[in-house]
């Protein structure tokens, strides 16, 4: 395939729409009480979730063969329950969607259930092993090992005592302490990290748009 | 002005007069804009000239540092950032101990629309550079894909491309390493943990704006022994990464290091036109501090 269909022919694309879309935002182009900018905008971004959506079955395949490898590596039981349960639930649903249609499956009394019983539970435990290791991961990190997490551990520390009433009453001044944490130092670094962040946003999204963005453009 | 010092004489690249002579030219441009926005609003949308002043600004400065690339101007040096040294020594690290480097971006974690896409293209610098080096070193690399279908050729891509580059395309397995777990976060998070108990990790690299899932893989990586390494420009999500990382891309530092592990002297330069967007911010926060206390209401001017 030429480097013309394979880089500069996208590159080509998303100038042009790119630039159609951010001229949208500027400039209030009506004719006849249309906004043709605007409706084709509209326009893009329906096929752009046609081809979102379409790509879906690319991942489909993909998860169905990275089960079956899985599968192949592992031969274990676990791994024979796991593969199992996805290919058979996999199979059902299949049935289940081709038989009652789309909308009407996952409002199925059965899908509900599966749902409800089975897939919750397990994303609940999956939420406690995550706090556990939010637990941990806090602990270590505040230990008293430098000057900076001298720092951070009073911050810290005074910022959620200053959400305990019991605290704030107790200790006076804890409140005012805390606020300032809150409002001074984190606030004005939470501004300082969303300004540059946005700027390196900015700065790599006009790169693409006018070709640049090496790690975009496919070069074998 | 570090970020305009040249790395090959240690000179500043940008003169005075262009330092002052572009800007100059961009404000009066600007000020031209504003005046045909308040006579004539038709052409364009009333309340967005300051938008448009800005974005001109920003675009005409990475034109104008491309120029110079394209001219053969001395790049800006960028300073080390030492999550990008520890990716080497990470993957020297799996090849001592024989365990596999392990990349993610997070269940959905890749945008390829919206806010986030230029964090995504800038952790597609990071990966590829990762597997480049995996496959130069000889390392094991395990890609767990997110769980977002339209981006498996953009990634995979990147992925094959790295391969090929050092010409060992036929030695990476993509059966075997290249992962697809579906929907569902906790899925995503507990397909990876299983995969560092069952195969090994000695590094773990993520890139992306998701939080919560962060714990659970880093975590789990760590518990393994491996080195962890992450970073986001999305600053909700950041703190998890400080909790759970050996190194950290701190916000913007991921855009820096797309550009500088992928050496592209273009990307490199374009980095300058940050920087001034970064000078233009400070100057508008310093003048508007200094006239918010003489009186004068200058958000109140911005927003009209």
């Amino acid at each position: 395939m030429s480097t013309f269909i394979k880089r500069d022919l996208p590159t080509l694309v998303i100038a042009i729409f790119g630039f159609i879309i951010v001229a949208e935002w500027f400039l209030p182009i009506k004719i006849d009480g249309r906004s043709y900018l605007t409706e084709f905008k509209t326009f893009l971004g329906t096929y752009s979730t046609i081809m979102y959506y379409g790509a879906f079955g690319i991942g489909w395949v993909y998860a169905i063969t990275s089960e079956y490898y899985m599968m192949r590596r592992n031969r274990n039981w676990q791994q024979y329950v796991v593969s199992g349960s996805f290919f058979g639930m996999i199979l059902i649903q299949s049935f289940v969607v081709f038989y009652y249609g789309f909308p009407g499956a996952v409002v199925l009394p059965e899908y509900r259930w599966f749902m409800l019983n089975i897939y919750q539970w397990q994303a609940q435990a999956q939420y406690g092993i995550l706090f556990l290791y939010q637990c941990g991961a806090v602990y270590r990190v505040l230990r008293l090992r430098s000057m900076e997490t001298i720092v951070l551990s009073i911050c810290g520390l005074a910022f959620i005592l200053r959400s305990i009433p019991l605290f704030v009453a107790t200790i006076p001044g804890m409140m005012e302490f805390g606020n300032w944490v809150a409002g001074a130092p984190v606030l004005a670094g939470t501004r300082a990290a969303t300004m540059t962040s946005s700027l390196g946003g900015l700065v790599v999204g006009l790169r693409a748009l006018i070709g640049k963005e090496s790690t975009v453009i496919e070069v074998r | 002005m570090k970020a305009f010092r040249s790395s090959r004489s240690g000179s500043v690249t940008v003169s005075a007069l262009e330092f002052i002579v572009v800007p100059a030219v961009l404000f009066f441009a600007w000020v031209y804009i504003d005046y045909i926005s308040t006579t004539h609003p038709f052409i364009l949308n009333k309340g967005r000239y300051w938008d448009l002043g800005f974005f001109m600004f920003m675009i005409s400065s990475i034109l104008f540092y491309l120029s110079r690339v394209a001219k053969g101007a001395p790049l800006p040096k960028l300073r080390t950032i030492a999550a990008i040294e520890a990716i080497r020594e990470g993957v020297g690290r799996a090849v001592e101990i024989r365990k596999p480097v392990h990349f993610s971006f997070g269940s959905t974690g890749v945008t390829l629309t919206g806010t986030y896409t230029g964090e995504t293209l800038a952790g597609l610098g990071v990966l590829g550079y990762t597997a480049g080096l995996c496959a130069e070193l000889g390392a094991r690399f395990i890609f767990h894909m997110p769980a977002v279908p339209a981006a498996i050729p953009l990634l995979q891509g990147t992925v094959l491309e790295a391969y090929a580059k050092e010409g060992k395309l036929e030695e990476f397995d993509q059966k075997r390493d290249l992962r697809y777990y579906g929907g569902g976060m906790m899925v995503y998070c507990a397909a990876m943990a299983s995969s560092f108990m069952t195969e090994g990790v000695a590094m773990k690299i993520m890139m992306g704006s998701q939080p919560t899932c962060i714990y659970v893989a880093l975590e789990a990586a760590r518990l393994q022994g491996a080195i962890v390494i992450g970073g986001t420009s999305r600053w909700t999500a950041m703190y998890s990464f400080v909790l759970t990382c050996d190194y950290l891309f701190i916000g913007e530092e991921v855009f820096a290091a797309g550009a500088k592990v992928t050496g592209n002297p273009f990307m490199i330069s374009s980095l300058a036109s940050e920087e001034l967007g970064k000078y233009f911010a400070e100057a508008l926060l310093f003048i508007g501090a200094l006239l918010m206390l003489v009186g004068f209401e200058f958000i109140k001017f911005l927003k009209n």
